[in-house]
């Protein structure tokens, strides 16, 4: 069938170049990809094999009332190619008039390594009433790389996965990641992404956020996005393809890249908060127990606190929590009670003297769930902002609240500077990141190793300190080994408002040594461009790298999921500059080895352990 | 209620056994003790008709002079030493249970046991709610505000108990300590109903229903909903008597 109307602008093919890519359409039945490959390498994406159907790449297939409509029988109508001093736009005007439907497909060039390939479409329904439209793209679900002799797929919601087929990495909203395919041995191939505004499924027929849910090649390979047509063409997907050239530290730097010139970082960047990047070990305290309270002295025992603190390697945050779960029992809010605190607020401020001076510092919570309906948080701002005056804490802990509302940085930053705000709940969103700076990577019971904290790698600034408050026996040693294989420090919580789940000394001896180890090599654990799930060469080997700013020595931390250790060759050191390495979590030994790959990392990590493996000029 | 002082009254509670079974919310940080179902026996004893009043405990004061040592929030609705006017028939609130202990002491009396006020509240037919298995506004105090003890008098137990629940919570003597933490429990519920999930569960409650209240310093010890009402023993002389089946 060859539904082409005569005009003079349509051309049987299309060719679109920037450069990293070369396109090629095929507009002589219906809008087909013929060609979409990367350039310099002559490295194929996305072209037929001669016995693959013509249908495979198709630019979008409808279906409405079980029939399926493929782009051939649209008429195109009119074609477009344009170019201004940035972009290039082609435009495939497409129309199928039996029912009133007219589409566009559209490729969006930035000349340099990104296309956008847009698809829009309009109905105007006979009867007036919309109807539901399903749409496949054949091109999109046929998407692998050819040439390649190895290639992994890594989709938005499960990147890299555990054996267990749930993904390795702890995801956040506003990072999202993209579909992706890259060869395994040079670390080429394309990204796409999936760019849109909203949240919210239902409100736009934009459906990009079906697309970036995807988790497995079910999805990609049986996609069928459900639509509602209007009378005007509006975006159905809009997908942005990137050459990929790192492969996936490459991609994932890059995402980073782009995500971080989106934001303002002032807040990150702020002298007065540079203190908070050495507070490694927090202590959730809670009051109404004898690991705080002295009971017969009636006040809370700061000194054996601490020198309880001694034994995870020194608290160096205390989080004094009295309220819940006793508010309630009658009107007093948060604020009345403390005023009621043991001592009242001189109480509160004697105990901030006496951490401060063993270089401890001290945050309250805040309770967003205890604040009168009518109360502005400007009001509640002062409340908060006074609390700091009379007390001279550190910082709050915004409970369930995951954000930070201006008014309350803004009046406390009045009073004292250096005073930070965190969350329990992980922020997932830009606007709430640039000003809440850290949270709690609070991971409940469904956290498994390997689990990473995909918000600890995108954004490195943003504290991140692990719990999970129910883990008991070798859970804990779990919550212990999550915390060392993200880089990041512990919130230590035994007393669960009435649990006594304490540590084992054989668990308080690890974390102190995990707060050691981190202390000596801070230049690499608060560096800015640490890599998650790093590639190894074993199966069920996973490793973040963290690579000082200077470049000088890197960290790498192994878990090894297996049932058995893993000996021989674990990674490629990242920087040839790097001639040696040592393993320094279980003194086991570990060498370089040059090969054709680059410098093989020789080592060995036990059966469901960790390895800590330090690279060094 | 008019201008009448309600006085103490007692009423018996007969030496009977029952299988005792008692809830509560599971919040965060579940509540260490023996809720049952457990079969115990009690020997009779009398509990107060009404939670202790203002009036009752300006009594105790000026009988026996106490004064605690911490006295934060100690009667804080009170000005000058005694109750607002017209409140003499409300139940003291602002008391500790250490307080609450100190009048018991006085009188002879103690707080009652979980158990005991349990069964004081339901009988021995186990009543839902004090007057019966169903819910009824008439029987107690849905105003939001604290209200004088006798002001429903068909919410009685069926041992006569009043004012059992919906208008001040009621210490309870048993005192728990976990090897970490000291705690006790409230009966009955308040008038007042926090809004909020995270809050206690305030409002009435069922007689099977205790509420964990973990113990500080007197100034959290205190508050503005919690009651008490006393229990008295009966001496072994006096022990004999008809037994409740």
């Amino acid at each position: 069938m060859n539904n082409k109307i005569s005009n003079s602008n349509i051309k049987d093919k299309i060719y679109v170049t920037n450069n990293k890519m070369d396109i090629t359409l095929n507009c002589i039945d219906g809008v087909k990809i013929e060609k979409w490959v990367l350039k310099s390498l002559n490295f194929l994406e996305s072209e037929p094999c001669p016995d693959q159907p013509c249908s495979d790449w198709e630019a979008f297939v409808l279906e409405i009332d079980g029939i399926k409509y493929p782009t051939s029988v649209f008429a195109v109508t009119n074609i477009e190619q344009v170019r201004d001093k940035t972009q290039e736009l082609v435009t495939v005007c497409l129309e199928y008039s039996k029912l009133n439907m007219q589409a566009k497909v559209i490729l969006l060039n930035d000349l340099d390594k990104t296309v956008n390939f847009i698809i829009q479409l309009a109905v105007d329904w006979p009867d007036g009433y919309p109807r539901e439209v399903f749409m496949h793209v054949p091109f999109l679900a046929n998407f692998h790389l050819q040439g390649s002799d190895e290639s992994t797929f890594y989709y938005p919601l499960n990147p890299i996965s555990r054996k267990n087929g749930q993904s390795a990495l702890s995801l956040n909203s506003a990072f999202r990641m993209p579909l992706a395919v890259l060869d395994n041995n040079r670390g080429y191939g394309f990204s796409i992404d999936f760019p849109l505004l909203t949240d919210h499924r239902e409100s736009s027929q934009n459906r990009n956020l079906d697309l970036r849910d995807m988790y497995n090649e079910y999805f990609l390979k049986n996609h069928s996005l459900r639509l509602r047509p209007g009378r005007v063409l509006t975006d159905v997907i809009d997908l942005e393809f990137c050459a990929e050239e790192g492969g996936w530290p490459g991609m994932y730097s890059r995402l980073r890249n782009k995500y971080r010139k989106t934001f303002n970082m002032k807040e990150y960047e702020r002298d007065d908060f540079e203190w908070y990047k050495n507070a490694f070990l927090h202590h959730f305290t809670y009051v109404y127990g004898k690991e705080a309270y002295d009971y017969k002295a009636n006040k809370l025992d700061i000194d054996r606190l601490l020198d309880q603190g001694d034994e995870f390697g020194g608290y160096d945050v205390i989080i004094l929590w009295h309220q819940y779960p006793r508010l309630g029992v009658d009107e007093r809010d948060q604020f009345d009670f403390y005023d009621d605190f043991p001592g009242g607020k001189e109480g509160i401020r004697e105990i901030v003297r006496k951490a401060h001076k063993r270089g401890t510092s001290v945050f309250l919570p805040f309770k967003p769930w205890d604040i009168p309906a009518d109360e502005s948080t400007e009001e509640v701002g002062h409340k908060i902002a006074s609390l700091v005056r009379d007390t001279d804490i550190d910082g709050f802990f915004l409970d369930t609240m995951a954000n930070l509302p201006l008014d309350f940085r803004r009046l406390v930053d009045q009073v004292k500077p250096g005073v930070v705000f965190y969350s329990e709940g992980q922020p997932g969103s830009k606007e709430v990141l640039e000003l809440l700076t850290s949270s709690w990577d609070q991971f409940w019971n469904w956290g498994a190793m390997p689990d990473v904290l995909h918000i600890r790698f995108m954004l490195p600034e943003h504290i991140s300190l692990s719990i999970a408050r129910w883990h008991v026996g070798d859970k804990k040693d779990r919550l212990i080994k999550r915390a060392v294989f993200n880089g990041i420090g512990i919130v230590i919580w035994q007393d669960i408002f009435g649990s006594w789940l304490p540590y084992s000394p054989e668990q308080k001896a690890e974390v102190k040594r995990w707060k050691e180890l981190w202390m000596e090599n801070k230049s690499c654990f608060l560096s800015k461009e640490p890599i998650p799930l790093y590639p190894t060469l074993f199966d069920g080997l996973y490793c973040n790298m963290f690579p000082s700013d200077s470049g000088d020595e890197t960290i790498y931390i192994l878990y090894n999921e297996n049932d058995e250790d893993v000996k021989g060759s674990l990674f490629i050191n990242h920087n040839p500059s790097l001639k040696n390495v040592s393993e320094c979590w279980n003194g086991t030994k570990a060498c370089l080895v040059n090969t054709d790959k680059g410098a093989e990392v020789v080592g060995e990590v036990k059966a469901q352990e960790l390895a800590i493996i330090k690279a060094f000029k | 209620m008019g201008d009448h002082i309600i006085k103490r009254e007692m009423v018996l509670v007969p030496k009977t056994s029952y299988i005792y079974r008692v809830h509560h919310r599971i919040m965060e940080g579940d509540c260490q003790y023996d809720h049952g179902p457990r079969f115990v026996e009690l020997d009779k004893f009398y509990i107060d008709k009404y939670p202790v009043t203002n009036h009752m405990f300006k009594e105790f004061l000026t009988e026996s002079g106490y004064a605690p040592d911490d006295s934060t929030n100690f009667l804080k609705h009170w000005d000058n030493g005694t109750y607002p006017e017209g409140t003499a028939n409300h139940p003291v609130v602002w008391v500790s249970l250490k307080d609450a202990q100190e009048y018991s002491k006085w009188y002879g009396l103690r707080l009652p046991k979980d158990t005991e006020w349990q069964l004081a509240a339901s009988g021995t037919l186990k009543y839902k709610w004090p007057w019966g298995n169903d819910f009824d506004e008439e029987c107690l105090n849905t105003t939001g505000e604290i209200a004088p003890v006798d002001s429903h008098p068909l919410g009685a137990s069926p041992f006569g108990c009043l004012d059992m629940t919906g208008n001040a919570w009621e210490w309870i003597g048993d005192v728990q300590d976990d090897g970490e933490h000291i705690f006790t429990f409230l009966r009955g519920g308040s008038f007042y109903k926090a809004p909020h999930y995270w809050h206690a569960e305030g409002g009435p409650h069922p007689t099977d229903f205790h509420l964990k209240f973990q113990l500080l310093n007197e100034a959290l010890n205190r508050n503005a909903t919690v009651s008490f009402r006393c229990v008295k023993d009966i001496k072994a002389a006096d022990k004999g008597g008809r037994e409740d089946e």
